[in-house]
């Protein structure tokens, strides 16, 4: 499996889709299904200062796409898609009450801009992803004690290559500052690489970038874990009990057409190993 | 003596769809495999002068002059954009990193996919005759499904017809 956590909702309000966006979307998914990506998370970012918040209907993705019928053709062949918000939050005051967006959404993440929104994101376990604007220069200074604690908790750091290729020199400036800032502060730790790609241009192969990444000083350590157990928290949120009781097999390695090897399960081979002993152990006896 | 060490890029050019109109878009998967093998316009020079270019952007003289005397494009179809190049083993990931970049071939928007990289260009001839068929595979798949459909219309037409004699 190759995830990519963000995939940008072409929105930043409650406004409907018009078709030309929705045919954006779907370029974007259909790229990123050439380049390999099989569990794409499509990502509503909303200013929580701007825009108010509706009481019912909260995920606009999962409503516009009627639970993602209108992308059928995209499921159909094996595809996976989840739904995650951003919350963008200056003022920690108004980024108390997250729990509201837990039912609704598969993934939460937060993007603070202020240094006291990202302490309040590393002291929440609620929230699996902090990311960053990697467009502008940060203004303010990411320390270890803050991320570290963040880190302890299980929360990933998020790393979008969006402004890596983009056309501006700026952009991509400040992308290689955080980009740099965020690896030193969290010791390579709880990272995850996606893409935040605005347009289908702006997508690339996972590996060209984690290539690029590793070059700058950015060790592999754990990425392709790091993703896949956002995406367990995000299967568990709502097929499971509390998070923690589930009937069936790893859900984000479920297989499309039902077959499936003993090893491809969880401890399918040590369990297989454990067979060959009691096998051994019988002919010795006899 | 110890010979030349190089390493080979096998790298494809990606032209995604840029069109708005939902309608005439088909999103099947026959696209998406399509999207693999289309034509440009580029020859293997010139595509090797834009790379010379943009690493000069993004690596500025540093990266250039690592890379200024063992780079060359072995080999390049236009037909299906797919492309080796030959660089220098040392910090070839530079090589890489400016292939991302790229994001326009002669004022077209496309997308360069580096597929794989290997010590010899044998290795990579190999594996791209092993991405082939599998594409091919996956084409053919999609194609034996539509044929088995007609022959089983064909087929209840024949009994139809049975039944009225």
């Amino acid at each position: 499996m190759l995830a990519d956590l963000n995939i940008p909702w072409p929105q930043n309000d409650y406004t409907p889709l018009t078709t030309a966006q929705l045919a954006q979307l779907k370029n974007t998914i259909i790229t990123a299904e050439t380049l390999g990506y099989t569990h794409l998370a499509i990502n509503f970012t909303v200013n929580i200062h701007e825009i108010k918040i509706p009481g019912n209907d909260i995920n606009p993705i999962i409503k516009q796409l009627d639970n993602f019928e209108k992308l059928k053709e995209f499921t159909a062949r094996g595809l996976k898609f989840f739904s995650r918000i951003t919350l963008i939050i200056e003022n920690p005051n108004q980024g108390q009450n997250l729990s509201k967006f837990l039912g609704s959404f598969n993934i939460l993440s937060i993007a603070p801009t202020t240094e006291k929104a990202l302490i309040l994101a590393c002291g929440n376990s609620d929230v699996d992803i902090i990311t960053f604007d990697y467009s502008k220069r940060m203004n303010f200074y990411l320390k270890h004690k803050t991320v570290g604690g963040g880190v302890k908790k299980g929360i990933k750091f998020e790393i979008c290559y969006n402004s890596l290729v983009s056309s501006n020199s700026l952009e991509k400036q400040s992308f290689l500052t955080t980009f740099n800032n965020l690896v030193r502060v969290s010791r390579n730790q709880n990272l995850v690489i996606s893409s935040g790609a605005t347009s289908c241009l702006n997508l690339r192969n996972f590996n060209n970038v984690l290539t690029f990444c590793k070059n700058l000083g950015f060790r592999e350590n754990k990425v392709f874990k790091n993703t896949e157990s956002v995406l367990l928290g995000a299967t568990l949120k709502s097929k499971s009990y509390k998070q923690t009781v589930m009937i069936g097999e790893n859900p984000v390695h479920e297989d499309v057409t039902g077959k499936r090897n003993i090893k491809e399960i969880d401890s399918g081979d040590v369990f297989k190993e454990q067979l060959k002993r009691i096998k051994l152990n019988k002919q010795a006896t006899k | 003596m110890v010979r030349l060490k190089s390493r080979y890029i096998l790298f494809e050019i990606i032209y995604p769809p840029t069109s708005t109109n939902i309608t005439t878009t088909s999103y099947s998967l026959k696209t998406s495999l399509k999207l693999h093998h289309q034509t440009s316009t580029i020859s293997g020079r010139e595509l090797l002068q834009l790379i010379r270019t943009t690493l000069n952007e993004t690596y500025g003289d540093f990266g250039s002059g690592l890379h200024a005397s063992s780079m060359n494009v072995k080999y390049f179809s236009p037909r299906t954009s797919t492309g080796i190049l030959r660089t220098a083993r040392d910090n070839f990931e530079l090589i890489i990193g400016t292939l991302m970049m790229i994001r326009s071939v002669q004022g077209k928007n496309c997308i360069v996919n580096v597929i794989h990289v290997s010590g010899t260009i044998k290795m990579c001839q190999d594996f791209l005759i092993a991405k082939n068929k599998k594409l091919m595979k996956l084409m053919d798949g999609e194609e034996d499904d539509a044929l088995m459909e007609m022959d089983t219309e064909v087929g209840k037409l024949q009994e139809d017809e049975d039944e009225e004699d």
